[in-house]
C-alpha cells in the first residue's frame, strides 16, 4: 500500500515538472480566488497603545492592530491559506521570482511592518531594523527550526531560515518594546494572502480543482463561522473551507461575513 | 539498610497520608486550556491523550518506552529506537519511582529524593515547594532550557544538563549537587529530565492536534493497536494523518537526537589575549565592551538599564508564563484555579549584584550573549563578531566594579523589584 502511495507521489511530481518543461504536454489549468471579509456589527473604537519608552522613535498616536475594521465593515489582516494538500500541488511559474526573494519584516517607528507576513519554507525571512533604536525579533514556534531571537541593531538586518511548516501564523515580538507584535505564516505552498484594509484578498494562479482553505484572524484563531452567499462555508474546529477552483476563472466568494463577537478580543 | 528503607517509607506514608494511589502524571493544564479555548474537549478525547501518554511513557512508578510495534510506520521513525538513542532507559528506571535501594544496593528513586519537591512528579516545575520560590523551578515539559551551549530552541546537550545539576543555578533555589550525589546518579537524573521533557513535549503536541479535531473525532494515534491489522482505508487515513500531524511527534525525538550528537554547538574562537585582566590592553577591551553595551550595535541598555541594574525593561513574561500576557484577571484566575502557578513577570539580569544564573565562567557568558537565553526575552547577538561578544563578556563581568559617574542613573528604578 505504502509503496503504491510513493509511486503516486513520484508520478505527480513528474507531472508537475513536465508542466513547466513543456506547457503543451499536459495542460494544468489555473484559477484565481478572491473575496472580501466583512464584519457584521458596530466596530469598536480602536484601542490606543501608550508606549513607555523611546517615544522619539515611535509612531504616535499608536493603535492596536488586533482588530482593524474599515468604515464599511472590511476586516483587515485575515490570513487565508491552503490546508496541507494530501498530494503535492503544482506551483505556477508566476511565483518563481517571489519564491527566490526574501520576505521583509521591517521595524519602523517601533512597530513591525507589516503586521502579518506570509512566506514559504523556501524563502528567508529578512527582519530589518529601520529605526535608530535597537530591536529584537523573538519568533516563537513549536518547531525548533523556526524559533529565533536575534538582536537587530539600528540600521541592520538579519536573514532567518524558516524551514518548518506552521499550522497557523506564529508570533513575533520585540522584547524591549512590549507592545510590538507581528505574525508570520510559513507554508510549503505559496497559495496564501492577507486581507487588505478594505477586507479584500486575492490569490492568483491556483491549480484548478478542489482545495481546502483556512481563514485565520488574530483574536479569533481559525474563523469557524465565516459565511458567503448566506451559507456557512468554514466548517469544524479548524474552520476548513472546501472550494472548487475553476480553471481560467476567478472564483469570487463575494462578501465573506464574520460575526463581530467572533473577532472581539476574548480576554 | 533495611531500617533506612523503612524510614523513607514512613516519611512517604506521612506525606501521602490518606492517598493510597501511587503518584500520577498530571495533565499540562496550560497546554490543554490554550488548545481547547472556548470549545472544551470531549471526555473521550481527554482520555485518549491520557492513554497515548501512558502507552508511550508509562507511569511515575513504572516508566515505559514508547511502544515500538504499535506506533511504528514503515517510513516513519521507530519511536522506541529514537527514544533509546536519546535516553538510557536503565537510568530512567533508576531515577523513577519511590526512593529505594535497587538490587545492587544503589539508591534508586533519585528524582523523588532530590527533585520532585520543587520540579513536581510530572516535571511541571510545580512541586509542593514551587510556589514559595523565586524564580519558580523549571517546568521541563516544553523542552526549553535556558542555560545551554546550543543555539536557539535546540535542545541542551547531555553535558549542559549535567552541568546544571552539578553546578546549580546561582541566585535561585537550584542547589549544586556536585558532591551531594555520585556521577552516575547525576547522569541518571539527566536521563530522567529528558524523559519528562520528551513526554511533556509530546503531550503539548497531542493537545494541539486534538484542537483540530471535531468533538466526535478521536486522536488517530489511539486506534492502530496493530498497524498490520488495519484495512487499506484505515491505513490510508493513518498515513495521511501521520504525514500531516504525526510528523510533529517524530520531530521531537529528532530534536533530542540532534542535541545528543552535539553538532549544533558552535564553539567560539578563543578570547583575545587582552581578555585577561592582567593584560595591559584590558582597560581598552572593557571600554570596547562598554561601547557595544550602551551603543547601537548592542543596545543592551534598552533592557539591562543605563547602568546595568537590570531595570530597562520590566513587566515581560518568559515562555513559561507567557499564557498570562495581556490577559484579564478572570482569565488568569481560571488557570490558577486549575492548578497553574500564579504568573510572574521576569526582569533582565542586574549586573551590579555580580551574580549570573548560568554561571560567570567566560564561556558560559559567551553562549548567553551569542545565542541568547531561550525561553527568556534575551536575544542572541546575531550581528556581533566573536571578538565583540568577548568584549561584552569582559564588560558585564566587570560592571559591578564600575563607578557610576554623574549624569547616569545612580539607583535602580524599581529598587524593590530587582531580583
Amino acid at each position: 500500500m505504502i509503496s503504491k502511495r510513493i509511486a503516486f507521489f513520484d508520478l505527480s511530481l513528474f507531472i508537475a515538472v513536465l508542466t513547466f518543461a513543456s506547457s503543451s504536454a499536459i495542460s494544468q489549468e489555473w484559477g484565481n480566488l478572491k473575496g472580501r471579509f466583512v464584519v457584521k456589527g458596530a466596530a469598536p473604537a480602536p484601542v490606543k497603545i501608550i508606549p513607555d519608552k523611546d517615544l522619539a522613535a515611535c509612531e504616535l498616536p499608536m493603535y492596536s492592530r488586533q482588530l482593524i475594521i474599515s468604515k464599511d465593515g472590511g476586516l483587515k489582516n485575515v490570513c487565508i491559506f491552503m490546508k496541507k494538500p494530501s498530494k503535492p500541488v503544482p506551483v505556477h511559474p508566476s511565483y518563481a521570482k517571489a519564491l527566490a526573494s526574501e520576505i521583509l519584516l521591517d521595524n519602523t517607528k517601533c512597530r513591525f511592518q507589516p503586521h502579518i507576513v506570509v512566506m514559504t519554507t523556501a524563502q528567508k525571512l529578512r527582519v530589518k531594523n529601520s529605526d535608530n533604536v535597537g530591536h529584537n525579533a523573538n519568533v516563537t514556534s513549536f518547531n525548533d527550526e523556526n524559533s529565533h531571537n536575534p538582536n537587530i541593531p539600528a540600521g541592520k538586518f538579519v536573514d532567518l531560515d524558516m524551514p518548518s511548516v506552521e499550522t497557523r501564523p506564529i508570533n513575533v515580538a520585540c522584547n524591549s518594546h512590549a507592545w510590538m507584535k507581528a505574525y508570520v505564516l510559513v507554508r510549503n505552498e505559496p497559495y496564501m494572502a492577507v486581507s487588505s484594509a478594505t477586507g479584500e484578498f486575492e490569490i492568483k494562479n491556483l491549480p484548478a480543482g478542489e482545495h481546502t482553505f483556512q481563514f485565520w484572524q488574530e483574536n479569533a484563531g481559525y474563523l469557524r463561522k465565516a459565511s458567503s452567499g448566506g451559507e456557512i462555508i468554514s466548517k469544524g474546529r479548524a474552520g476548513y473551507v472546501k472550494l472548487n477552483i475553476q480553471g481560467g476563472k476567478t472564483t469570487d466568494l463575494g462578501e465573506i461575513t464574520i460575526q463581530l463577537d467572533d473577532v472581539l478580543p476574548k480576554n | 539498610m533495611k531500617r533506612l528503607f523503612s524510614f523513607h517509607l514512613c516519611i512517604g506514608i506521612i506525606l501521602f497520608a490518606g492517598c493510597a494511589e501511587p503518584p500520577a502524571f498530571q495533565f499540562n493544564v496550560v497546554a490543554k486550556k490554550q488548545a481547547e479555548q472556548d470549545q472544551p474537549f470531549s471526555s473521550q478525547q481527554i482520555e485518549d491523550i491520557a492513554n497515548v501518554l501512558t502507552a508511550f511513557f508509562g507511569t511515575p512508578d513504572q516508566p515505559a518506552f514508547p511502544n515500538v510495534r504499535s506506533f511504528h510506520f514503515p517510513e516513519g521513525l521507530d519511536y522506541g529506537e529514537a527514544f533509546a538513542e536519546v535516553v538510557d532507559f536503565q537510568d530512567v528506571i533508576r531515577a523513577a519511582g519511590p526512593v529505594r535501594f535497587d538490587e545492587s544496593g544503589k539508591t534508586a528513586g533519585l528524582y523523588r529524593e532530590h527533585c520532585s519537591h520543587c520540579h513536581g512528579i510530572s516535571g511541571d516545575g510545580s512541586g509542593p515547594t514551587a510556589v514559595t520560590l523565586t524564580p519558580y523551578p523549571r517546568d521541563f515539559r516544553n523542552g526549553v532550557f535556558k542555560f545551554k551551549s546550543t543555539i536557539g530552541k535546540a535542545r541542551p546537550s547531555n553535558e549542559d544538563l549535567y552541568n546544571i545539576i552539578n553546578d546549580g543555578i546561582p541566585g535561585t533555589a537550584m542547589p549544586a549537587f556536585n558532591v551531594a550525589i555520585t556521577q552516575s546518579e547525576k547522569k541518571a537524573l539527566v536521563d530522567y529530565v529528558k524523559y519528562l521533557s520528551i513526554r511533556g513535549e509530546i503531550e503539548q503536541v497531542l493537545w494541539d492536534i486534538t484542537a483540530s479535531l471535531e468533538e466526535d473525532q478521536r486522536l488517530p494515534l489511539v486506534f492502530p493497536r496493530d498497524y498490520d491489522e488495519l484495512d487499506e482505508e484505515e491505513k490510508d487515513e493513518l498515513y495521511g494523518w501521520f504525514e500531516e500531524e504525526g510528523i510533529r511527534i517524530e520531530s521531537i525525538f529528532k530534536s533530542w537526537t540532534k542535541a545528543s550528537s552535539s553538532p549544533s554547538i558552535k564553539r567560539p574562537t578563543a578570547p583575545p589575549e587582552y581578555f585577561s585582566e592582567s593584560h595591559d590592553e584590558h582597560a581598552n577591551f572593557l571600554a570596547k565592551g562598554r561601547a557595544i553595551f550602551s551603543g547601537k550595535s548592542g543596545a543592551c541598555i534598552q533592557c539591562h538599564g543605563d547602568t546595568g541594574y537590570g531595570d530597562g525593561e520590566l513587566g515581560n513574561y518568559d515562555i513559561w508564563n507567557q499564557w498570562a500576557k495581556g490577559k484579564n484577571d478572570k482569565y488568569i484566575a481560571g488557570f490558577v484555579d486549575a492548578g497553574v502557578l500564579p504568573p510572574r513577570t521576569i526582569s533582565p539580569r542586574n549586573f551590579r549584584n555580580g551574580g549570573f544564573r548560568g554561571g560567570r565562567n567566560p564561556l558560559n557568558l559567551f553562549y548567553r550573549i551569542k545565542n541568547g537565553i531561550q525561553g527568556s526575552q534575551m536575544p542572541g547577538a546575531a550581528t556581533l563578531t566573536d571578538e565583540e561578544v568577548w568584549a561584552l563578556v569582559a564588560y558585564v563581568r566587570n560592571i559591578k566594579n564600575e563607578t557610576i559617574t554623574g549624569g547616569h542613573q545612580q539607583k535602580p528604578i524599581h529598587d524593590k523589584k530587582i531580583n
